[in-house]
C-alpha cells in the first residue's frame, strides 16, 4: 500500500483501498496476480517519477505495466521493449541482458525502433482514436514509453467474453471507428503494422482507442543473413513478412480485415500461404454483405484489396447485411434500420434513435453525449412504432437535401396564398 | 526395382552440423534444424528417426492420409522432445521425404528442403518452399531464380516443431519410377549453390548417385570455400 495525498492506494494497481479493510478489491485474491520471471518487481521506480505496479499484459516483444506517476499523481500504462527470445533479466535485477552476437544486435535495432515510434505515436496525442503517450526514455539496457491508462477491455477480450463472436454491425460500428483513427494516421504517411484485436481498446465510456504500434515487430522479422526462421503470422498480410514488401495503407486495411473477421466468426484468418492456393474464407453464418467485405479487405494480392481507408470507408458506409452496395439514400424507397427494425421512410439504415445511440460509441463524430439528453427518443420508441415526431426527424436526418427543397417549394406557396388573399382583400 | 542411393552431408561453414539424414528401407529423409533457434541438430534428427521409426512399425504405405500422418508424426515427436528440456524449447526443423512401395514413390516436404524429380535427363518436378520467397513467386512478384539471392530466403512460413496443428498439403502426384529416373532430397544449403540447369549436366555424366553426388557438392565447395555458408546436406537416388 502507497499513501498519496491522504489516500491510501494499492501498491499494484494503484487504486484506492477500502478504507475498512485496508485490501484493494481489484487484487485480490493476490494469487490471480500475473507475474513473470522476467518482469520488473512492484516497487520498481522508473524514469525516477514511476512507480512500477502490475503487469497488464505481456506479448513476444514486451511487457506493460500499470505504473503510478509521483509528479502528476495519475495512473499511466507502462510499456517496456522486452523480446523473449533476445533479451533476459537476471531474477531480482532490473537491468536486461542481451548477448553479444548477431541477437544483440538485433535487440539493439528493435529498442531503437521501438523509442523512435513512441516518438511518432506522441505526434498524435490529442486525437481521440489513438492513445495517448505521455514520455519515452531508455532505461535498465532497454526502452520504455509511457501511455494514459485505460479503464476498459481490449477487443480480443471483449469478443472472448460475449460468446466468442459479436454481431455484424457492432462489428462493423468498431471497425469504422478504427479507421478513423487508421486514416488519421495515414495521413501522416505512418502506418500502424500490427493492428489486431489485442490493440483496439474498448473504453468503459464506450470510446474506441487505438495503442499499440508494433515497431519491434518488424525487426525480429527480419530474419539476420544465413539463419533461418519460422514466422509468426497472425492478422498481418504477407507483404509484411518480406523485407521489401510493398507496405501501405492496404497493409493496416488487410489486418483490420482480419480483425474483422475474427470479431465476426471467432476465428483467426488463414495463414497467407494457405490462401495463396485456395483464397477462399470460411464465411459460414456471415452475411453475403460482410463475405464481400471481408473478401476485399482481405485480398492476399495488394492490387485487388482497398487501397486507402477513403475506399474502405465509402464501402462501410453503404454497408448491409444484403450485400456491399444498397439503394442510394434519397430515393423515395422505404428502407429499415438495421439496428431496431423500425420503418426509415426515404432510405437509410438507421433511424435517428439508432444514428445518436451509435454516435456515442465513435469518438470524433460530433455526435451528443449521453448527459446531453440525446436519447430522449428513446422513450417513445420504448412505445413500439415510434412517434410522427421520430418519422419526421428520421426523414430529416437523412434526406436534409430532400426536406430543404420539400420546405422551400412550401414557403413559396404560403407566400404565393398570402399574396392572394391580401390582393383579393 | 531398384534404387543407387548416395547420402552427403558437410558441416560447411558452421561450427555443428544442424542437417541430418538417413535412408532406410525405400524411404528417403532430410531434415535441417533452423539456425535461428537453438538446438536445431537435436530437432533434425529427432524428426528423421521418428519417420524410421514410423515407416519400421506401419510399412509403406503411399496413400495421402499415410503421407500426411508420418508428417504429423515427426511434427509431435519435436514437438514431445522440446517439452524434455527447456533449451529444447525452441528447436525446429524442416523436412523432406521420399518413400516407395517398389512400384510407386511420393514425397512431402516442410520448409525449404526440396525433392527433386528427373526423366530422361530433365528436371520434371520439384517440391514447393514453404517460405516468404516461395510465397513471393507464387504472387507474382518474383521468379523462382530469383530466390536463391532473396533476402527472405530464410523466414520460412512452415516447419516442424511450431505447432502441433500442422497442415501441409500432400503433393498429389504418384510417380512411377523408370530405369533412368532420379531424384533428389536437399536442404537449402545444397540447392542454394546448384543451379537446377546443373543438377542436370552433372547427373547426365554420372553413372552412379555417389558420382552425380560429387559433382554437385564440388560446386558448392568451390562457390562457398566453406566462407561461413550454412551446412549442406543431399541425399542422391538413381533408379535402376
Amino acid at each position: 500500500m502507497i499513501s498519496v495525498d491522504n489516500k491510501s492506494l494499492c501498491e499494484f494497481c494503484f487504486s484506492e483501498v477500502d478504507r475498512r479493510t485496508g485490501r484493494c478489491l481489484h487484487c485480490e485474491p493476490k494469487s490471480n496476480l500475473i507475474r513473470y520471471p522476467t518482469s520488473l518487481k512492484e516497487g520498481t521506480v522508473l524514469a525516477g517519477r514511476y512507480i512500477v505496479g502490475r503487469v497488464l499484459g505481456k506479448g513476444g516483444f514486451g511487457i506493460t505495466y500499470v505504473c503510478f506517476d509521483m509528479k502528476s499523481k495519475m495512473r499511466f500504462a507502462i510499456k517496456e521493449y522486452f523480446p523473449d527470445n533476445l533479451a533476459h533479466r537476471n531474477s531480482g535485477m532490473n537491468v536486461v541482458t542481451v548477448a553479444n552476437n548477431e541477437k544483440g544486435k538485433l535487440f539493439k535495432d528493435g529498442a531503437r525502433k521501438f523509442y523512435a515510434e513512441a516518438k511518432t505515436v506522441a505526434k498524435f496525442n490529442g486525437h481521440p482514436g489513438i492513445i495517448h503517450v505521455q514520455e519515452f526514455f531508455f532505461e535498465n539496457n532497454t526502452a520504455y514509453f509511457a501511455m494514459e491508462y485505460l479503464d476498459g477491455i481490449d477487443l480480443k477480450k471483449y469478443i472472448i467474453q460475449n460468446g466468442g463472436r459479436i454481431n455484424e454491425t457492432l462489428a462493423i460500428a468498431i471497425i469504422s471507428s478504427v479507421a478513423d483513427a487508421l486514416a488519421f494516421i495515414h495521413s501522416k504517411n505512418v502506418l500502424h503494422r500490427d493492428i489486431s484485436p489485442d490493440n483496439i481498446f474498448i473504453c468503459s465510456d464506450g470510446s474506441i482507442r487505438l495503442i499499440d504500434f508494433g515497431a519491434a515487430r518488424q525487426v525480429v522479422g527480419e530474419a539476420s543473413s544465413g539463419l533461418s526462421v519460422i514466422l509468426k503470422q497472425g492478422f498481418a498480410p504477407f507483404e509484411q513478412y518480406q523485407r521489401k514488401g510493398n507496405q501501405g495503407p492496404w497493409t493496416d486495411i488487410y489486418a483490420l480485415g482480419a480483425t474483422l473477421y475474427y470479431a465476426v466468426t471467432g476465428r483467426v484468418v488463414p495463414d497467407a500461404m494457405s490462401r495463396l492456393d485456395k483464397s477462399d474464407l470460411p464465411a459460414e453464418g456471415l452475411s453475403p454483405g460482410m463475405v464481400n467485405l471481408l473478401g476485399k479487405m482481405l485480398e492476399v494480392k495488394i492490387q485487388n484489396r482497398f487501397q486507402s481507408i477513403r475506399e474502405l470507408k465509402a464501402a462501410l458506409g453503404t454497408f448491409n447485411t444484403s450485400g456491399m452496395a444498397q439503394q442510394p439514400h434519397n430515393t423515395a424507397k422505404k428502407s429499415f434500420c438495421v439496428d431496431c427494425g423500425r420503418p426509415i421512410p426515404g432510405g437509410g439504415q438507421l433511424c435517428y434513435t439508432c444514428a445518436k445511440r451509435r454516435e456515442s460509441l465513435v469518438p470524433g463524430s460530433g455526435g451528443n453525449s449521453h448527459s446531453s439528453g440525446s436519447y430522449s427518443g428513446q422513450g417513445n420508441s420504448s412505445t413500439g412504432q415510434g412517434s410522427f415526431i421520430d418519422w419526421c426527424i428520421s426523414f430529416y436526418m437523412n434526406n436534409k437535401e430532400l426536406t430543404y427543397l420539400i420546405l422551400g417549394i412550401a414557403g413559396f406557396f404560403l407566400i404565393l396564398i398570402i399574396a392572394l388573399v391580401a390582393a383579393n382583400a | 526395382m531398384e534404387f543407387n542411393t548416395y547420402a552427403y552431408t558437410n558441416v560447411g561453414g558452421r561450427k555443428n552440423n544442424e542437417d541430418y539424414c538417413l535412408c532406410k528401407n525405400n524411404v528417403w529423409v532430410v531434415c535441417d534444424g533452423l539456425g535461428g533457434h537453438d538446438c536445431g541438430e537435436v530437432a533434425s534428427q529427432t524428426a528423421a528417426e521418428a519417420i524410421s521409426a514410423y515407416v519400421t512399425h506401419k510399412g509403406v504405405n503411399l496413400n495421402s492420409q499415410f503421407m500426411s500422418d508420418v508428417v504429423t508424426f515427426a511434427n509431435l515427436s519435436v514437438i514431445k522432445k522440446q517439452k524434455t528440456d527447456e533449451k529444447l524449447e525452441s528447436m525446429r526443423t524442416t523436412l523432406v521425404f521420399a518413400a516407395s512401395d517398389g512400384t510407386k514413390l511420393r514425397y512431402a516436404n516442410v520448409g525449404d528442403s526440396r525433392f527433386y524429380y528427373f526423366k530422361g535427363g530433365q528436371l520434371s518436378l520439384y517440391s514447393e518452399d514453404h517460405s516468404v520467397s516461395y510465397a513471393s513467386v507464387k504472387l507474382g512478384d518474383s521468379s523462382y531464380e530469383d530466390i536463391r539471392t532473396d533476402p527472405d530466403r530464410n523466414k520460412l512460413i512452415k516447419v516442424l516443431g511450431d505447432k502441433e496443428d500442422l497442415s501441409v498439403k500432400i503433393p498429389e502426384k504418384e510417380i512411377i519410377p523408370e530405369r533412368g529416373d532420379a531424384f533428389l532430397l536437399c536442404t537449402d544449403g545444397f540447392w542454394e549453390y546448384v543451379y537446377e540447369s546443373e543438377m542436370e549436366t552433372d547427373l547426365v555424366k554420372s553413372s552412379d548417385a555417389r558420382e552425380w553426388i560429387n559433382f554437385m557438392a564440388k560446386r558448392v565447395l568451390l562457390r562457398t570455400k566453406n566462407n561461413g555458408n550454412d551446412n549442406f546436406t543431399a541425399i542422391a537416388v538413381i533408379v535402376n
